[in-house]
């Protein structure tokens, strides 16, 4: 009951339709200042994440996480493979070691087309071809493409181009693979198609791993290169094959986007401690406009418990309802983003071409939780400030 | 004795330059008497009021409120005697601007932790007492003076307290209503059995009561 009356009081001090307008109007201010705040924190890690989220699933999606090669870009062959595939046998981490063949051709499809691609052979998959460059060739799925491996392309002392293998295929399906540049440039085949393009019989670029679910690439591929490692240093013989884990490739943007979004963070975290000095300020008002009631209040019984209470509740409800609205608007802003106002990106520069908001729950929920507390934090001294002034000396004027 | 208080002294200011407001006032009030101090302004009503209220700590001297050292008890204790057994009227009506008329009068108890089913029974029946119960939901800023000073009576009075203190009541409001209000303050006191100090410079509000003192160069003087 007490604690009912309490609230009651904080809420009508900080906000009252009977309350003075400069005291709605400080309150309305300083809760507009700390829900941009947590909105735009809430949103800035939206979609820096995203924009991780959106490359990382594309570079995972079309690539092993766990990338097998020989430095120095010597090729492999199916010797490599089995050599590979024993060692990570022992490693219960890894399941699946595949070998891969890509290299560059060019392709025609439709009449009077022609571009470069990338032929990536694996194991166990059909003719995939990315989908803007089955546009770019105005082909789709049953159509015919020719594959021309520039392997055997040669010029002529007479200036000619002498192509030796041209591979005519029906397109099975049209991906999309994520990334922008695969998209454009790649076509997946059957390893022993693309070995018959390339007249590479046995050859391989490079060999991916999997992992089985839930356990962490950069792990296994610590404990595959340490063996490999063990294998060739142990056998006398030089360091052949290497493994990594295959997002490191791309590890400097990772790094890069990590900095950026720190640095964001930061500046707008500046934005809400300014929300936050400017609830202080209004908490300091509030707590001077109604000095009196508190000094009627403490007359009619109402304990110094109670009133430091009362001070650190209306830090509580402007706090909340500020932080409270910040979360739900920020939620709302990147749904209607997504879902309205999709965010273009140059595909060839960013990598894909919308800029996907992924509201970022638990990070939400901390920034909210955060800046509540540290509202409550900040109402400490007007309360402790409110405790210290004499009921009398407030009671006495009008 | 409801109250008693002995020997008060108060000062404002620093130990240097301080002014001496109260020199070792005493006073004393039985069940259900109304007593007016009466004193030029400036005199040091206000001050005695609160000291004996137990708002401001006097300098010396002690506060009796049926018999509990009032200044002697821890501020949780203190506050729970100005709750049950003390009602304050001030000079302003200081009704709390936010509520309204009937959830000011309840306020007290509130504060002493009845529920509000309770809370607004008392003050319901109180308001139509005070001849205000058409004004229960008005906010204080929309309804006159004299019912102002109706309300925040009633807020002295629901927790039937032993004492109410009363720092010059009338001394906001036209002749008129002061003379209503002091009517049913007379009213009151009466009904209740209930004990009244009232401060006023208003002979008018003082002719009523039952025992005069004078307030002067900060001690008490009998009529
Ligand atoms: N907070 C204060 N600081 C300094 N002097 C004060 C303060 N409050 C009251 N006084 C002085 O104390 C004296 C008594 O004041 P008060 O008790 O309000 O008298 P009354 O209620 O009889 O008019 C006055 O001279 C007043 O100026
Ligand atoms: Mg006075």
């Amino acid at each position: 009951m007490k604690q009912k009356l309490l609230w009651a009081l904080a809420r009508r001090h900080v906000w009252s339709n009977a309350n003075s307008t400069v005291v709605r109007m400080v309150s309305i201010l300083s809760m507009a200042g700390i829900a941009i705040g947590v909105t735009s924190l809430i949103i800035l890690q939206a979609f820096m994440g995203g924009f991780t989220e959106a490359i990382t699933t594309g570079l995972t999606k079309m690539n092993p996480p766990l990338h097998i090669y020989v430095p120095g870009g010597t090729y492999m062959d199916d010797f490599d493979l089995g050599v590979v595939q024993s060692i990570a046998d022992e490693i219960p981490q890894i399941s699946v070691i595949q070998g891969i063949l890509e290299k560059p051709a060019v392709v025609s499809g439709a009449p009077g087309t022609v571009s470069g691609a990338m032929v990536r052979g694996v194991t166990g998959t059909e003719l995939i071809i990315g989908k803007d460059i089955a546009r770019e060739l105005g082909v789709t799925a049953g159509d015919e493409i020719r594959i021309a491996s520039t392997a055997g392309v040669e010029i002529s002392g007479m200036g000619r181009v002498l192509v030796d293998t041209i591979a005519t295929l029906i397109i099975d399906s049209v991906g999309d693979f994520g990334i922008e540049e695969y998209n454009s440039s790649l076509i997946v085949v059957p390893l022993n198609t693309a070995r018959g393009i390339f007249r590479a019989p046995d050859q391989l670029t490079s060999l991916g791993g999997y992992v089985n679910t839930g356990e962490d690439p950069v792990e296994a591929a610590e404990l595959l290169n340490s063996a490999l490692y063990q294998e060739y240093v142990g056998g006398g013989w030089p360091v052949y094959m290497s493994c990594i884990p295959y997002l490191s490739f791309h590890g400097n943007l990772f790094k890069a986007l990590g900095l950026e979004r720190i640095a964001m963070t930061i500046v707008l975290a500046l934005i809400t401690v300014v929300a936050l000095l400017n609830l202080s300020s209004a908490l300091t008002m509030i707590a001077m406009e109604h000095r009196r009631d508190i000094g009627v209040m403490r007359a009619m019984g109402l304990t110094p418990n109670a009133v430091f209470s009362v001070s650190l509740l209306r830090g509580l409800l402007l706090g909340g309802t500020g932080a409270g609205f910040g979360f739900i608007f920020s939620w709302i802003s990147i749904f209607v983003v997504n879902r309205y106002f999709p965010i273009k990106l140059d595909g060839t520069v960013y990598w894909i071409d919308v800029l996907p908001g992924v509201f970022p729950l638990t990070t939400a929920l901390i920034v909210t939780f955060a800046t509540i507390f540290v509202c409550v934090v900040i109402s400490i001294f007007p309360a402790i400030s409110a405790l210290s002034s004499s009921p009398s000396k407030a009671l006495r004027y009008e | 004795m409801v109250l008693s208080a002995n020997d008060i002294h108060c000062s404002y200011g620093s130990s240097d330059a301080s002014i001496k407001v109260l020199k070792g006032a005493s006073i004393s009030i039985k069940t259900g008497e109304v007593v007016a101090v009466m004193g030029p302004s400036g005199s040091g009503k206000s001050t005695l009021l609160h000291a004996l209220g137990l708002l401001e700590r006097p300098c010396k001297g002690k506060v009796l409120i049926c018999g509990e050292d009032g200044w002697g008890l821890s501020s949780r204790r203190r506050a729970e005697l100005r709750n049950r057994k003390i009602g304050f009227v001030f000079q302003f009506h200081h009704l709390l601007e936010e509520f309204t008329l009937k959830e000011n009068v309840m306020m007290p108890c509130l504060i002493a932790g009845e529920t509000s089913e309770e809370a607004t029974q008392k003050a319901e029946s109180l308001l139509e007492r005070v001849g205000i119960i058409h004004r229960s939901s008005h906010f204080p800023s929309t309804v006159s003076g004299g019912e102002r000073q109706r309300a925040a009576i009633a807020r002295a009075i629901i927790m039937k307290p032993e004492i109410v203190l009363a720092d010059e009541p009338t001394g906001n409001l036209d002749s008129k209503t002061s003379l209503e209000v002091e009517k049913l303050i007379m009213e009151l006191a009466e009904e209740g059995n209930r004990s009244f100090l009232l401060a006023t410079h208003s002979h008018d509000l003082a002719g009523a009561v039952h025992r005069k003192v004078f307030l002067n160069s900060g001690i008490i003087k009998k009529s």
